[in-house]
Formats: structure tokens, sequence, C-alpha cells
């Protein structure tokens, strides 16, 4: 077997195939750019190699980049991750040429299964059905009637040179077709200049089910069972799991006996996926395309038979046979993956960026992250920040772990999608395993908002817990940093009261902390007294209220509070209110009048009574020794009064504008 | 360390002892509610009416969030004037400014207008003489309207009155105690000079005014006729006279800015910890009522009083086998190293030179002194005088004057005759001195008071001899004075103290003030320690 390996990817999949490395004794070495110099798979690799800069494209897309940084490293062995070269022949070919193992399929492989209409032909050669079509070049109104009536309806009429939805059009019976024909047409031609068009089965309610296959440099072949990752946005996983639930018995040999069939067609040595289409409550499972490389979503497939896939592609990759053969293959339980990305989950999964302030994992489930406190999240890569799998005896038990493990899953920093993740799995259509890939606008059809049920307390909580510490910054330990809120009159009702004004998602609001005698904490906001009880230890924190206790993690980030309560992230900056009324008018002396500061005569006015004016803007302009001074307000607000008219002689220290600051009392 | 162990958890003289004295407690918070009104709801309303911030809120703004406020005589004149100058219309203590202890004084302006009584100028000095013995900050949060005339010959002229403020902020400045300013309100006559003798001056638009002649007094003098904002307000003061040297537009934005000038003194003073890590006593300071009880003639242990008191009960007793009436021992309270005197009984010749050599032990280590007194006064008698009680108390009296490092006293019973002094009475300007609402402080106790006079009264020769029923009437008319005049209240609206507290408040008291003096302790040489 291989003695070093080099990880040509970065994020959460460079650390597992890492960890699995490290269990078997092999040498790890990362590669990096620029951007993640400080990255967590550089920090968990036994050696880094920098391989350009941040774009991709100058880094970890590079084959030849990758190639030199195995040579000056030593590694015997590539592993290319998913994404970024992985399905691509460079690297196996480069592999093959230096002398070095790569770990994955051989090139022959992966340029098979790259085009798509070469993969779908070898598969009908295999005799593994695609999503029935057209896309012959009779383009005559007869023969695509023809062909959409043996397809059979509904069908999608597409531009052959299309893409990006432009020229495509449902028809859902024969009657429609001409027209849709002619329109699509038309569209075709002005958009891409080809009025050629190709015809397809529609399916409405596409579940999307993969089959993992291995093959070994010997012949053999077997598949590992299916996995069902209908649930997609843009069509990107969110939610994966294995077994499919729902899944008639006959259609679940039918997909695997297809994947089997389209493997051993084209001497598949390695881990790879096969995926399929299928029409929910349909039995036709339909092929869609081969991935090449290790899946983002494998944990499920190793949850329910026990195997670690990594390992696997480095034996195979090292010439060893499959480790089992098919009939050692067993399945047992149910596992469900969810992908933890830095996006904003209600702007339509928007990337976030920024760096992760404060991090920790569940303990009760499995997290592959890439990520950990400090990390920096940056635009230049997938925003696939960790993944979350549960696993059980049943898929009811798999998905309340995972719900759970999300709950105690505190990213604070970027937005993440934990918090849909969560209201997804719940979601009685998922929860009843019917999830299509339509599921996000069939469960959430007006867009996905986060609940923010807890909103009062999670802001109460916050006040309480960033006044729970001694002040920061004092330096000091002492009675005085220990023992806050002390008073002598404090039995008698003479409590010490802070009062802070806290701002969240662009809104502000005053908080009012009390500190009883018996050392009772009390917080009141504008409905009065919230009726909470907080305790923490280290990052943990319980707030109990109305008898219920919620439990959530608490992270205190320069004059921000960050604190998760039931799934939610609350990010709350806190300040007394002393401190943000002095910080709005820091600079100025506060002073609404504005004087001469000379004697002189007054050439302009700008402004008159009642005018709105801002800070630094010019309200008279004084002549002086035969220069010009701009006179300018020092506060914001509304002028009060004009004491002055333009050719008036004015001594110095005279009064010539009032300002009412804004907000004053 | 050796840990003191409690006799005294339970039973029914506890029990009795714990609910008469939460009757006691029960007074003493009455009364602080009572002063935490101030001038009343209407002229409290009127004041926010105005814009402005009633006093102790002020300084709820100007202290860092949720920290200590060690306020000060909270019950100054108490009972006086007809209760109607509730903390004689200033509040003073120390809190924490962006990390720096200050003393803060602040005028109640709903209180007779915030007008100096002899007691306010007394509370006043007595907060600017505690900022400069601990080196603090003075922070003044103005709002007041200068002597109230009528009391004038007991605010204006005498050492201890109005000017002797004045003197004291001129003094610290120089010492390098920063003086700073918030003006809130007028500030007229004498009062101009709190804001015009600070470092820094802060002033609200609108209501901050300050003139050494008013309005009146203008118009009296040189028949000038001016309004209160163009002769002194905020803006003349801060663009033109230079009186003033930050404008603010609001009271909050004022004590905003009072923050700034502190946060950038750059106070080196305060940056310590406290030597050890505090740890709980292992009794309740709770039980500290049950323990001493109401009725000063029932003896207990002082040490079940120590054990309440100090960091996990420890306590390093010093000669316990001898003078066994003073207590003496090393201790530490929130993690502050303390020596601790404390009454047990009468003083004999042996206790007081036991006394005298442990303050000596204290004055060598640097150990600031507690001194918890609970004393009816030295033993009398003709073995105590051949035994010299009188050169052996004044050699605790001696040691008690000349001790250099911090002294601090809690009554925490009776405080009487000689005995006050041996024990750091307020006459030997301990740093501190608070007292317990069951104390009684007095040159003898009432029935003492009353068996000397009576027996004067009959022993008179310059008069005829008194009958039973003149007896019996100076009889009452002492009593009745000495109990009343013995009364903490008395005292505590007199400043005789720093303000009554409640017994399981002692020890974060205690933390607070030791944690303000521990780091100035830094004496240029050590003395001998003499075995007497």
């Amino acid at each position: 077997m291989i003695g070093s390996l080099l990880v040509a990817n970065r994020g959460e999949i460079a650390v597992r195939i890492m960890r699995t490395c490290r269990r078997l004794g092999i040498r790890t070495v990362a590669v990096y750019s620029d951007a993640d110099r400080d990255a967590l798979h550089v920090a968990f690799a036994d050696e880094a190699v920098r391989i350009g800069p941040a774009p991709a494209r100058e880094s970890y897309l590079r084959p030849d980049a990758i190639m030199q940084a195995a040579a000056r490293a030593g590694a015997e062995a590539i592993h290319p991750g998913y994404g970024f070269l992985s399905e691509k022949p460079d690297l196996p070919r480069l592999c093959l040429e230096a002398g070095r193992v790569f770990v994955g399929p051989s090139a022959e492989c992966i340029a098979a299964m790259g085009p798509k209409i070469g993969s779908k032909l070898i598969a009908a050669r295999a005799g593994v059905p695609s999503v029935p079509g057209y896309l012959g070049d009779d383009q005559s109104t007869g023969r695509l009637s023809e062909e959409a009536k043996r397809i059979g309806f509904p069908v999608m009429v597409k531009a052959s040179a299309g893409g990006g939805g432009r020229g495509m059009r449902r028809v859902f019976a024969a009657s429609e077709l001409a027209a849709a024909l002619d329109l699509a047409r038309r569209e075709a031609e002005a958009a891409f200049g080809d009025p050629s068009l190709l015809i397809e089965k529609l399916v409405l309610r596409p579940r999307h089910l993969e089959v993992q296959v291995a093959g070994d440099k010997h012949g053999d072949v077997v598949h590992l069972f299916e996995r069902d990752c209908s649930v997609q946005r843009n069509n990107q996983k969110v939610l994966e799991e294995a077994p499919a639930p729902n899944l008639d018995r006959k259609v679940r040999a039918k997909l695997h006996e297809r994947a089997i069939a389209l493997a051993r067609a084209i001497k598949y040595d390695n881990l790879g996926t096969v995926e399929f289409i299928l029409e929910e409550g349909q039995s036709d499972p339909w092929f869609l395309e081969m991935n090449t490389r290790l899946q983002v979503e494998h944990p499920v497939t190793e949850a329910i038979t026990g195997f670690d896939l990594v390992e696997w592609q480095i034996r195979i990759a090292s010439g060893e046979r499959l480790p089992v053969m098919q009939d050692g293959i067993r399945e047992s339980g149910h596992a469900i993956e969810a992908r933890i990305t830095a996006e904003r989950a209600d702007q339509g999964f928007r990337p976030d960026a920024g760096r992760i302030v404060g991090y920790r994992e569940p303990s009760t489930i499995r997290v592959d992250s890439g990520v950990v406190a400090g990390s920096e999240v940056t635009l230049f890569y997938d925003s696939l920040l960790a993944k979350a799998i549960g696993a059980g005896e049943t898929r009811e038990i798999a998905r309340a772990k995972l719900a759970a493990g999300l709950r105690e899953f505190a990213i604070f920093g970027p937005a993440t999608t934990m918090s849909f993740l969560v209201d997804a799995l719940e979601h009685p259509i998922f929860a009843d395993g019917r999830a299509t890939t339509r599921f996000i606008e069939d469960a959430f059809p007006d867009g996905w908002v986060p609940t923010r049920r807890y909103v009062r307390f999670a802001r109460a909580a916050a006040a309480l817990l960033m006044l729970a510490d001694p002040p920061s910054g004092s330096g000091a330990d002492s009675a005085w940093t220990r023992l806050s809120g002390f008073r002598i009159l404090a039995p008698a009702g003479g409590v010490s009261e802070t009062r802070l004004v806290a701002s969240e998602n662009g809104e502000t609001f005053r908080l009012t902390v009390q500190a009883q005698a018996d050392g009772v904490r009390r917080v009141f906001d504008e409905e009065g007294e919230v009726p909470i009880a907080v305790r923490s230890n280290g990052q943990a924190v319980q707030v109990e209220t109305d008898g219920r206790v919620l439990r959530g993690l608490f992270e205190r980030a320069e004059g921000r509070a960050r604190l998760t309560l039931g799934g939610l992230v609350y990010d709350i900056g806190l300040e007394a209110e002393v401190a943000v009324v002095a910080g709005a008018n820091a600079g100025s002396n506060g002073s609404g009048a504005v004087l001469a500061p000379m004697p002189g005569v007054v050439a302009e006015v700008k402004v008159a009574v009642g005018d709105v004016v801002e800070v630094g803007q010019v309200v008279v302009i004084l002549e002086s020794m035969k220069l010009f001074t701009s006179l300018q307000a020092e506060v914001a607000g509304a002028v009060a009064d004009v004491y002055c008219a333009p050719g008036e002689t004015v001594p110095a220290g005279k009064r010539l504008v009032l300002i009412e600051p804004r907000g004053a009392a | 360390m050796p840990v003191l162990e409690s006799k005294v958890r339970s039973g029914s003289d506890f029990d009795r002892n714990r609910s008469a004295y939460a009757g006691l407690v029960e007074t003493l918070r009455e009364r602080h509610r009572q002063v935490l009104k101030g001038g009343g709801e209407k002229l409290q309303r009127r004041h926010r009416e105005r814009g402005k911030i009633p006093v102790r809120e002020r300084i709820d703004h100007l202290i860092d969030p949720l920290s200590p406020f060690l306020e000060l005589s909270a019950l100054a004149a108490w009972d006086l004037y007809g209760n109607e100058v509730p903390s004689a219309g200033v509040v003073t203590g120390i809190g924490m400014v962006a990390g720096v202890p200050c003393a803060i004084i602040a005028n109640d302006a709903t209180v007779k207008g915030g007008s100096f009584f002899h007691e306010t100028v007394k509370k006043h000095l007595r907060a600017q003489e505690i900022a400069f013995e601990n080196r603090l900050p003075c922070v003044y949060l103005v709002d007041c309207g200068g002597a109230y005339l009528p009391e004038q010959d007991r605010v204006f002229p005498d050492r201890d009155h109005f000017g002797g403020t004045f003197y004291q902020q001129c003094r610290m400045s120089a010492a390098g105690l920063p003086q700073i300013s918030a003006v809130f309100g007028g500030c007229t006559a004498g009062g101009a000079y709190i804001p015009a003798l600070s470092d820094e001056v802060v002033m609200v638009r609108g209501t901050g005014r300050i003139h050494l002649g008013g309005p009146p007094i203008v118009k009296a003098a040189i028949n000038e006729i001016v309004d209160g904002e163009t002769l002194g307000g905020a803006e003349m003061h801060s663009t033109v006279s230079g009186v003033s040297d930050y404008l603010a537009g609001t009271e909050l934005e004022a004590i905003g800015k009072v923050r700034d000038i502190v946060a950038a003194l750059d106070w080196r003073e305060q940056r310590r910890t406290t030597p050890r890590a505090p740890r709980a006593p292992l009794y309740d300071p709770k039980e500290l009522g049950g323990v001493v009880g109401t009725d000063l003639k029932q003896p207990y242990d002082v040490r079940e009083v120590i054990a309440r008191i100090v960091d996990g009960s420890e306590f390093q007793e010093f000669k316990p086998a001898y003078g066994s009436t003073l207590v003496c021992g090393f201790a530490w309270i929130h993690g502050e190293p303390v020596g601790i005197l404390a009454n047990n009984g009468v003083l004999f010749s042996e206790s007081a030179v036991k006394g005298a050599h442990f303050i000596e032990l204290c004055d060598q280590r640097r150990t600031p002194i507690l001194f918890l007194q609970n004393i009816t006064g030295f033993m009398v008698g003709t073995d105590a005088e051949r035994g010299g009680i009188a050169k052996h108390s004044a050699k605790l009296v001696y040691a008690v004057s000349n001790a250099r490092v911090p002294r601090y006293t809690v009554i925490i019973g009776g405080s009487y005759g000689a005995g006050n002094y041996g024990m750091c009475g307020r006459g030997f300007q301990p740093r501190f001195l608070f007292a317990w609402p069951n104390a009684r402080i007095a040159t003898m106790s009432a029935d003492i008071a009353s068996t000397v006079v009576t027996d004067l009264r009959r022993a008179s020769l310059t008069r005829e001899a008194a009958s039973e029923a003149e007896i019996a009437r100076i009889d009452g008319e002492i009593r009745a004075q000495f109990e009343e005049q013995s009364t903490p209240y008395y005292a505590t609206a007199r400043l005789w103290d720093d303000g009554i507290i409640e017994p399981w408040q002692t020890r974060d008291v205690m933390g607070l003030c030791l944690a303000l003096a521990s780091r100035e302790i830094d004496l240029p040489e050590h003395r001998p320690v003499y075995r007497m």
C-alpha cells in the first residue's frame, strides 16, 4: 500500500481523507492557496505545499501545480477529493506519467463518463435506459410530433444549443405540441441563432436516486446500495440519505442492477456513483450521469454499511482487490446527512463570508468539518462548511438525532443554513419520506424564513450573558469586578440598573438589566419584564422561561453577543445606552451653535429656519481679512434660528445659527 | 490555615435572635426605602419632565455596567430638619468608571434644590477625604443651589464647612487626583467653584448654569438685568468664557463625556489583582443576625462573626490563650489579606497589650487592619488600676493611632467610652467606618449614665438633698437622652460613620474597601515589633 498521499483539495473533504490516512499510517500532504494558509486542512496535514493565489483557477484547478507539489513533498499518491480536478482525466494521466498513484478511477473511465451524450450512449449499450428523448437531425414538425408521441406526454421541448431555460417548453398534450414547437423554435433562433430542438420526457416530480458502486483493477464490481438526494436547491444537494425511503423493492433492485451493469461496461476501477432520476410513484429509474469520484454524501453509505470508503479507494488504487464481494456487503439502519453551508437560506441561499468567531460541534452525531473557530470563510470556494450525519436503527431515529444535533451545533460568524436544515428535516413532506427535487418549493412555497420564536428571550438572555462576566478590558480582578451589581441599598430596592441599547437585524431596542440583592438578575424590555432565568457553563447556556428550558450556546465578540436558541443564531450588538449616546456625538463638541470665529462680514447664509442639516454641512460663509471661511454644522439636526443676514458685520464669538441637535430631549 | 468551626447554627436562642434581628434590618430597609425617594414623587416627576435624570440613575449611567457602587451615609441628616433632607441631598460613594474606582459626589436637586445643609457639607467633605486617602479620582455630578441660607452659620464659615470642600479639591488636584465635574443644574456663588476648581468640566446645554452671582444678585449689585442662560449658560461657558471644557446636548451625553474623560486618564493605580482567589465563608453570612441578636448584654463568641465574614472561614488566631477578651488574627476577605481585632468581652490589660502587639505585626507586614467593635469599655476596679490598665490601654490607643496601614472599623455592637478609642472609633480616622443596625455609640450605656448622674445629684454638696421624685425625673431624662443619642441612626444622621449596613453585607463592603487600599500599601521602612 502507499505510504504517503497528497490531497488535491481543501475543506472538509481534505480533512476527512486525511483522517483515514492517519488511521492507516499514511503520511499526508495538503495543498493550499494563499486564501487557505491558515485553513484547517493545512493545519491537519503532516505537511503542506502552497500551490498558488486564492482563485481556484490559479491554484486548486491547476494539474501542473498539484503534480509539482506532489513531487516536492515526495507524495506517492494523489487523492483528488470531489469537485476541482476530480472528474478531469488530467491528474490520472499525469500520475501515470510521473509514476504516482491516482486514488480514483482510470483516465479512461473518467473520460467515458464525462460527456453527457456520450455517457448516455454507453449506458444505452449496457442496457441502462436514460430519460427517453429525441435528439435527431430531422427537425420537421411531423417527425418531432411522432417522437413526442413515442416518448409519451408530458414532454419537455428544449433548444439543442440551449441552456438557461430559454427555448424550453413543457407540453402536456399532443394538441399543444405544434404551438409549443413554434414558440420554442423562435426563442431558440433568437437566443442561440439555431432553431433546432430536442425533446425529452418531462419528469414532473423527480426523485434523485444514486447508487454507490466500487470496482477494482481485477474486474470485480459491487454496489453499496443507494442514496436518495432529492432535497436540493439550485441543483445542489441539501439533505441526503441511505437507504432511499419509500422505495419499492423491485425498483430498488432495478437501480442496483443498472448501476452495476454500467460500471461493468466501462470496467470501472474505483469508487463511483451512478445517478438516476425516478418519477415519484413510477418504477423505471432513468440514468442521468455517473460521478467518477467520491461523493460529498458518501458518509451516509458508510453509516449503513460500516465501511470506510476512503480506505476502499486507497486500497483499490494501490492494486488490492475489493475488500469484500457483493455477498459480504450488508446494510443496517438508516442515515441522513445535512450539508451546512455558509449561506443565507432566507435570501435565496446567497453565499455569506467572514470569520468564524465561535464553533462548537455536537458530540452526538458524526460531523465532517473543514472549519474551526477562527477559520476565514471566503467567497473563493464552495460554501460548504461541514456535514452532519445522523444515523440510527430507523429513519425516524436518524432524522431526530440529526435535527437534535444541528440544534446543538453552533457556528458563529457568517450565516449558515443550520436552522433551515432543521426546518427541512422536520417538515412533514421530508418526515414522511416523500421529498422530490421540488421539495423546497413544495415545503416553503413563499421561500423559507427563519421562525424567530425565541427572539425576545434571546435578546434578554444575551443582555444577561454579556453582563455576567466582569467588564472586559479592565484587566483587574478584585472585588470591584467580581461583586457585580452590589449596592448597600439593594435590599431596600436601591438596586443596580444598567440600561442597554441592543441592535439586531437592523433594529435597535432598549433593555434594562437589574441586579437584585439576592443576586438574581431581571431584564426589562419595552414590553416589560422578560420572564427568563439564564444559567451558563462556558459556552453552553440554559434559558429557562415559563417552565421550559431552552439550551443554546453563547459567545461574545467585540461588543456583540452571539447566541443559538432553537437552532437559530441570534447576533445581537449590546452597548450601554450612555456609550451609544457618546458614540453618536463623537468628534463634535456637541454644540448646535455656529459662532463667528473672528470678526467679519457675513457673505452668505446657506440655511433657513427649519432646514435639516448634517454634520459638516456649510451653513454660513464669512468674509474676513479678504478670506472666505465656511462655517459648518457640528451637529446634525434642524436649524432652530438664524441670527445674521448677508452683508452684516459680526464680532468674533457672535452666534450666527443655532441647530437643535437631532434626538435631543 | 486553621478553620473556624461554628457552634451556634441553630437552637431556640439562635432562632429568637434571628427573628429579632430581622426586625432591626426591616427598620433599616424601611428608612433606606424612604431616602431612595429623594425629594418625593412629585419633584422626581417634575425633574424627569425637564429632561433631567434622577441622581442614582445618573450614577447607574456613569459607572460601568452592573458594577458595584459603594454608597456612603445614605441616612445622613436622617430625622433632622423634619426629615425633609433625605441623604442630606447628596449621594456619595465609590464606583467604577471605565474600570477606574472613582469617588462620586452627586447632588440631588429634588431635595431642597440640592442646597447644602450642614450634613451635606460634612458628607461632601467626607467623600473627598475618602478619595484623598484612597487615591481616587473625583467625579462631581453638580446640580445644586449653594448654601441653604437659613442654615448658613452651620454651612459657611468654619474649618470643615463649605470652604473646606474647595480646599480639598485644590489639594487633591495638586496631589494628582483628577477632579472632574459635570454640571447638570445651577452652580451659583460658592457652587460655581465646584466646576471652576475642577480639572475638566462638562456642561449640559439648557440646564447647566455657572455664575458667581445669579440674575437677582446681578440686579441688586450692578442693576444689570440679564437672564440666567446668557449670564452663565452652558453654551456661553463652553464657547466664550472657557469655564466649561465640553458642551453636552443632554445629561446622558454629559455622563458619557465624563466616562470618556476618565477612560482617557490612563489611570494606572487601579491595575492590580487580588492577591488570592476569594472563597466564600463556610457559614452563611445571613446567619449573623442569629449569632449576635439584638441584646447587647447577651454575650456570644465573636469568632462566630469572623467565621461568617472571612474567606473560607479561615482565621490564623494570634495569642489565642492570652488576653482572650480581644480576639486577634489574620484572615482574607475577598482575596485581600487583613488583620482582625474583635472584642470578645471587656478589655483587660492583657487584651490591650495583645492588641497593641498585633497592630505592630500588621504594620510591619503591611496588612490592613479591621476592627470589629463590640465594647463596653476597659476594665475598671482596684485590680485593674493597680495592674496599670490606664497605661496598658493607652498602648493600644497609641498603636491604633500610629499604625501606618489602612484601618477599617465596623461597629457590630456597643461602642462605649474608651473602648471606642482603643478599637479605632471615628476620632481615630479609620479609612471607613460602618455600623450594624444593632450598634450603640455613646460614652456609656443608658443604665450606667443614669447611675452616674443620679449618684452625682445625690452626692451634690451645692444643692439640697434630692427627692426620690427628682431622682426619678433625672433618671428618666438621662436614660431618654442616652437611648436616643446612642442609636446608630442618631450617629449616621450626623456622619459619625459612613453608613449603616446589614451584617451580611460586611464581607462584601470590606472586600470593596480593602481592594481600594491594598495597592498603595508601600511603606518606606519597617518598624520593630515591641513585645508587650
